[in-house]
Parts: C-alpha cells; structure tokens; sequence
C-alpha cells in the first residue's frame, strides 16, 4: 500500500482522519498558534508513519506536508476501484517527488500549487486541505474542474487550475505507467511470440461492428 | 593507439556516413572484396547496452517521463524516451539556421552507427513506373535519367537482403517486390479496411523492413512490436545492424566513428583526393586520403559538405559547377488526423503488438485521375490504432474528458484501442523556393559553416493535404468515430517541413551536367571519384518513403563503382 494513511477507503484509516479532524477542529477553538503547532506534529506524526507504509520511502523534494497532501491528491484523482488500486499503490506521489527533486520548476509549481490548495481550503473551511473532509476535499476539486471547463465564474478557482492540470496529468501517467494500471487498462502485449494472430472473437466483434455500421 | 599510418596511405574507398547509404556501400562493396574505410560523425552503436526493447515503463523511476520530467516540458527524447539511440532535432554545438523568407524548417539529424535508420518506421515502398518521368505526367518538376526498370533489379536485391514483409497486390502506384509474408491485419484495421473500401480506397498488408522467416542468421520477428526501440535479435532492417557489423565481419571495413566531415580535398586535376575531419575525441583535425570518396552524411549534410569544400577546381563547392547543389530540397507532405471510434469500445482485449507499425496500409489510388482531384502526384495513408503499451501521455486525454475520481478510469478503459489515426504521405513538386546554403555567419562548435534553410510550401501542396483532411475525416466518420483536429501544424495544415524527415534532392541526377549533380549512378558529373549515395540525388521526392530507394540507387552505384575500379576507370 502506499502512503496515504489519513485519506484512504480503507476502513482502519479512517477513524484516524476522524481523529485528526477532530483535533484539528478542538484545536482550532483553542487557538490559531496552537492549532498550528499540535496539527503540524500530528501531520509529521502520520507523515513518519507513510514513510513506513510506503516501503521506507522519505519525500526527497517534498516536505511531509506536501508528501501528504499530493497523496491524498491522487488518491481523490485515481482511486482504488474493482478494476484496480489506486495511483498512491501506483506510487504516484514517490513519482512526483523524485521529479520535483530533479527539476527546480517543477518543485516550485508543486509548492506554489499546494500552497494554494491550503490557502483555498482554509478561506472555505478553516483548514488545511488534508484536514478537510472528504466531501469539502472534492467539492474544491470540482470547483477546478468546472473551472478548466469553462463553467465556474470563480477566478479564484482558476487560478488553481493550471497546478489541478499538473497533478492530474502526473498522477494518471504514474498509475497507467505502473503494473495496476497497465493490467487495469488490459494490455496483453509485450511478449515473445513465435507468430502473430488476431484472435477470432476480435475479428467476430469488429465484423458485426462494421455490420452494424453498414460498412 | 597513435597515428601509425604513413602520410601516403589511399585508402581504396571512403564513405562518409553509416546510414541506408552508406551502409549498403559498405555492405556490397566489402562483398565485392573492395575494402572500405568509413566515417561516422557519431560514436559506434551497441545495441545491448542501449536498445530499450521489452521494457516496462516502471522498470524506470522517471516512468519514461525523463528525468526532471523533461517530456513534459517538451525537451524529452524526440519519439519518447524508449526510441532508440539516434539523434535528434537540435545537437548540442551543431546548429543550422532558417532563412528570414521560411516560416519553419526541421532537420533531424543521428550522430550514430546506423545513422536514422535505427529508429525509423522501416516502411518500405518501391518508386512507381511513373514516379521516375513525373514531368511527363504534368508538366512539374523534372524526370529522373533513370527508369523503373534500371532500379528494379536492385529494389529486389534490396529486398531479399534486408527482408521486407509485403503482398503482391498489382497496384501501379505502388510496384510487387520480393516480400516476406505479412502479418495479418489487427481487428481495428478491419474496420479501417471496410471503410477504406467504402470510399474506393485499396487498403492492403503494410510493406515494413521487417522479416516474418529468419534470413542470414537474423530470427524471424518475434511480434513485440518495438521496432523503433531498436531490436536487439534483429529481426528488422537498420543499417548498423543488418550492415555494418556483417560488413566489419569481413575484415574490410574499418568504421572511424566520431569523425565529423569539415571538407573534401581535390588534386591539382580537380579530382577528390581526400577528406579532411574532426576527430571528436581530441578535436584534432585529421586527413585522410583516397581513391574513391562516397558521400552518405544524408541529403542535407552532403550538400552542406560539397558546398564548404571550396577548392581552385571547384570555386562553388565541389561537385558544383551547375549551382544545383543544396536546390530543390524537399521533405514529405505530413498530414495527420486521429479520432475516438466508439464502434471499437469494447472490443475483447489482445496482444495487437504485432510486426511494429501497421499491418496495412492504403496505396495511392488516384493515379488516373490527377486532374479531377485538382492537385498533382498522390499520398499513401499510413494507419495507426490498437493497445498499445500504456506510457507518459497515453491517458492524458482521457482525464481530461472525465474531471477526477473513478471516472478516469472509466473513461480510459473506454478510450484504450478506441482511437485510431490516419498520417498522409504526399509528394511535394521541388521548387525554387525551398532549397539550403551555407550560413556565412555561423558555424557550429567544430568551426565548421551551417547549413541555412529555405523552405516553401506551394499551393499544389497544400490542395493535397486539403484531399488528405477531407479523405481521412470521411474515414474516420464512416466508423462512426469523431475527427479530432490536428495539432501542431501551419494554418494550411500542412507538416512543417523537414518535420516528416524525408529531407531529399540537393544533389539532384540528370543527364546534363548543366542542372544536375550527379549521373544516374549517383557518380558526381565532375569530379567523377566522387559518389552521393543518399536521398541527395533524388529529382523528386514521390509518396514513397525515401529509404529503400536510397538502398537501391546506392547497391546499383556500388556495383557501378566496383566494375569501374576493376577496369581501371577509377
């Protein structure tokens, strides 16, 4: 499994962003700096423990912060379904991060764009954007998509949109590049064979196609 | 090891150059007992260490993304990060320059053992009977001095040497060879196929340099479809591989790799006595000296050599007295349209790999016709589709369409084996427009001059690639599917030129040493110890993709060579 231990469907975990939520929310009453300092060591508390649920894996050009947020990004972009795990278990953020960690431009576009997940969240929410719940989680990631079509008025919104675009097009490639999405998507390919056929239930399907086409 | 060897050694024959040309060179003539000392501007090839075939993209951290995610800002590998080792758009210390009057020009450029045939699509089309008078069909352009049936014998030498999958078909545009079986058609080429019938279009198996029974100790085709990955059994023809290193085998060939050409040397009789190089290892200048020289750097890099070697006998550039040399350059008319077939979602999945590349392909078919269709010459339709390997991009649309969440999985499960794409490859008529010179400011990191380019379009090629948008969004609408508008392409959507790299013609044949370079034996006209066996002596530059012309024209010019330094003559 991959590091999103505060984000993923998986039953155990959830009662651990309850938990964090919880806190954050007590602390939020009990003050703005202490809310920072308690929710900056629970976050590192739980970043520790993704490292070790990722392998060992330590963010390299992310903080733990960001490592989680990217995260649980990716786990809301491609998430586990019957056909297959989810882009954390593709390693996508471990992907992201050793990229961010060659290229400067792109670390900074991965900063300047999680900062402002945050900053956003906060302004609707009062929280950091992995303190959200799930339901305030995808309403600003629908927010950006209606943004990129054109259908939101929010210039606000827009502005995240280009740092959405980033993470959705790394994340997807991650999974679709990884064992899980190649077998999600069915490839049979790759192989040694001694001749090539095209299998007949193939050749069944697109004849009554064509058929149907009138071709 | 030092320079042992004495001042006055001349070597029998000099080729400059390791691709389709100069390979074949190389090959027929070390059969022929003629020895061979080759030059390479790149360094020797070693296709275990660098072919990337069978990989996966996660056997990489970077995913095939390239490090610092190069791919995505548009600065990875030309053709992705898995291509094989070739060369590329820009080289580092090696420019050339386009010319105030040009919109674009593109030169892709290998610097390697096998030059671009390690990459390229190996699809492999015999000239037509009338691709050779095309000035006798319409007025344009020029004739070639040579007919079909003068290349012919060597196409089918060509051929059954380098293995080429095919069917006899008895279409004139496009001539029956010596073929290995072809593979059969994948299912979405079905579909294509009843459409493509539909609008009267012959639609037939793919001819590709690839071999389906094992020929000269190379294995029949395995069908992972990696072709351009570089094939390390090699069962596909590439001129490092297939060539070269038989042709090292023989003990006559000496390849000189990382030797960058500056200028040819002549005698006081005007003839070629030599070339004069780079040594890129220590940046020294070398020379060395011949009997025969053969140039094979490619169309543009050979005329951008004869037109730096400026000697008392040859003040325009060697091999020059007509001016042709660098003119009439010419690339292949690209364009490219793809959509999503919703008849194809849901087809049962399978392993289409396949021999790389299509299985079929649509010949010309409007030969009889030209007027009517209001553009001279024809294009052939290259078809892609099928499951290819997921990688960097593949899905990109995909979220695009579907937002976030669970849907981009949907979505791509629908969309994979779903597209389908049509490319046209479309004869351009050589004008005067377009041609390269050398840049009198500018010189690249050996302090040798660059080429500048010129380059135009013309209308007759722009009402082709217009038949070309119309035919393929007719296709694409007869499946069904939804034409999607092509991308990076000038307002008349033509490819920008050089981009297809099929540069040719800037050391055109002729019969008349007046307008041409060269003789129909790619023999300089003056001096005549001088050869041009790339697609610089093509008079014009047909739907066919220039390379097995190239192996060709130069496996008829090594023969020719051989029995003129057998009698002497040279």
């Amino acid at each position: 499994m991959g590091p999103d231990i505060v984000m993923t469907a998986g039953e155990n975990r959830i009662p651990r962003r309850e938990v964090l939520r919880q806190l954050a929310l007590a602390l939020t009453a009990a003050g703005a700096g202490a809310f920072n300092v308690e929710a900056a060591r629970v976050v590192h508390a739980l970043a520790g423990e993704a490292r070790a649920q990722a392998g060992g894996y330590s963010p390299v050009a992310l903080d733990a912060h960001q490592f989680l947020t990217v995260a649980r990004l990716a786990e809301l972009i491609v998430p586990a379904d019957e056909g297959g795990g989810s882009a954390v278990d593709a390693g996508a953020p471990e992907f992201i991060d050793l990229l961010c960690s060659q290229n400067s431009d792109l670390l900074r576009t991965y900063a300047d764009g999680l900062a402002w997940l945050d900053a956003a969240t906060r302004r609707a929410h009062d929280r950091t954007f992995v303190e959200a719940s799930d339901a305030q989680q995808r309403e600003l990631l629908d927010g950006l998509v209606a943004a990129e079509r054109g259908e939101s008025g929010s210039t606000d919104l827009r502005a995240g949109v280009g740092f959405f675009n980033w993470i959705r097009m790394m994340t997807v490639d991650a999974y679709y590049t990884s064992p899980i999405g190649i077998a999600d998507v069915g490839f049979r390919g790759n192989r040694t064979l001694g001749a090539y056929q095209t299998p007949r239930e193939a050749i069944e399907f697109v004849t009554r196609r064509a058929d149907g086409l009138g071709l | 090891m030092p320079s042992v060897q004495p001042r006055t050694q001349v070597h029998d024959v000099l080729v400059i150059g390791s691709g389709a040309g100069g390979a074949t060179v190389a090959h027929v003539l070390t059969g022929l007992g003629i020895h061979v000392t080759l030059l390479e501007a790149g360094p020797m090839l070693d296709p275990l260490a660098e072919f990337k075939e069978h990989r996966w993209p996660y056997d990489y951290d970077h995913r095939g993304a390239e490090e610092g995610g190069r791919r995505y800002f548009g600065d990875g590998k030309p053709f992705g990060f898995f291509t094989t080792t070739s060369g590329g758009w820009e080289l580092d210390g090696e420019p050339y320059t386009v010319a105030d009057d040009t919109e674009d020009f593109w030169w892709f450029r290998s610097r390697i053992v096998g030059g671009r045939t390690n990459h390229y699509g190996r699809i492999s089309l015999r000239f037509s009977d009338y691709d050779f008078k095309p000035r006798d069909r319409d007025g344009l352009g020029w004739n070639w001095p040579i007919d079909y049936e003068d290349i012919a014998p060597y196409y089918d030498k060509a051929e059954t040497f380098i293995g080429v999958v095919g069917s006899q078909e008895g279409i004139r545009s496009a001539p029956d060879g010596i073929f290995h079986d072809p593979p059969p058609p994948k299912a979405h080429e079905l579909l294509i196929e009843r459409a493509s019938r539909r609008m009267g279009i012959p639609c037939i198996p793919n001819r590709r340099a690839v071999i389906t029974r094992s020929i000269n100790g190379r294995p029949a085709c395995h069908y992972c479809g990696q072709c351009g990955r570089g094939c390390v059994s090699g069962a596909n023809y590439s001129a490092s591989q297939t060539q070269i290193f038989p042709a090292l085998e023989t003990g006559r060939l000496e390849v000189i790799d990382l030797a960058m050409a500056r200028a040819i040397t002549t005698d006081e009789s005007g003839k070629v006595d030599g070339v004069v190089y780079v040594d890129k290892r220590t940046g020294q200048e070398r020379r060395v000296r011949c009997r025969v020289l053969v140039l094979a750097a490619s169309a543009c890099e050979s005329a951008r050599l004869l037109l730096n070697s400026k000697t008392a006998e040859h003040s325009d550039g060697v091999a020059n007295s007509s001016g042709v040399v660098g003119r009439y350059l010419m690339d292949t008319v690209g364009f490219d349209i793809g959509g999503t077939v919703p008849a194809l979602e849901g087809l049962p999945r399978y392993n289409s790999d396949g021999a790389g590349g299509a299985h079929l392909y649509m010949p010309w078919w409007g030969w009889e016709r030209q007027e009517a269709l209001g553009f001279p010459r024809g294009y052939h339709i290259e078809i892609g589709g099928g499951y290819g390997m997921p990688g960097v991009g593949s899905f990109a649309g995909s979220a695009r369409r579907a937002g976030y969440g669970t849907a981009i999985k949907e979505q791509a499960r629908r969309d994979y084996g779903a597209r389908v794409s049509f490319a046209g490859r479309g004869e351009m008529i050589p004008n005067e427009g377009s041609f390269c010179e050398i840049d009198p400011d500018v010189v690249d990191r050996h302090g040798i001059p660059v080429l500048r380019f010129h380059f135009q379009w013309s209308d007759h090629e722009r009402r082709q690639a217009r038949h070309m948008r119309e035919t393929f969004r007719e296709l694409i609408t007869l499946m069904g599917g939804e034409p999607q508008s092509p991308g990076r392409r000038d307002a008349s959507g033509i490819s920008i030129g050089g981009s297809i790299i099929h540069e040719v013609g800037t050391a055109r044949m002729g019969n008349d040493p007046g307008t041409s370079a060269l003789n129909g034996f790619c023999q300089a006209h003056d001096p005549r110890n001088l050869f041009v066996c790339d697609a610089a002596s093509f008079v014009s530059n047909p739907d066919k993709n220039p390379t097995l012309t190239i192996n060709a024209l130069a496996w008829r010019a090594s023969e020719y060579l051989a029995e003129a330094m057998r009698s002497g003559e040279l």
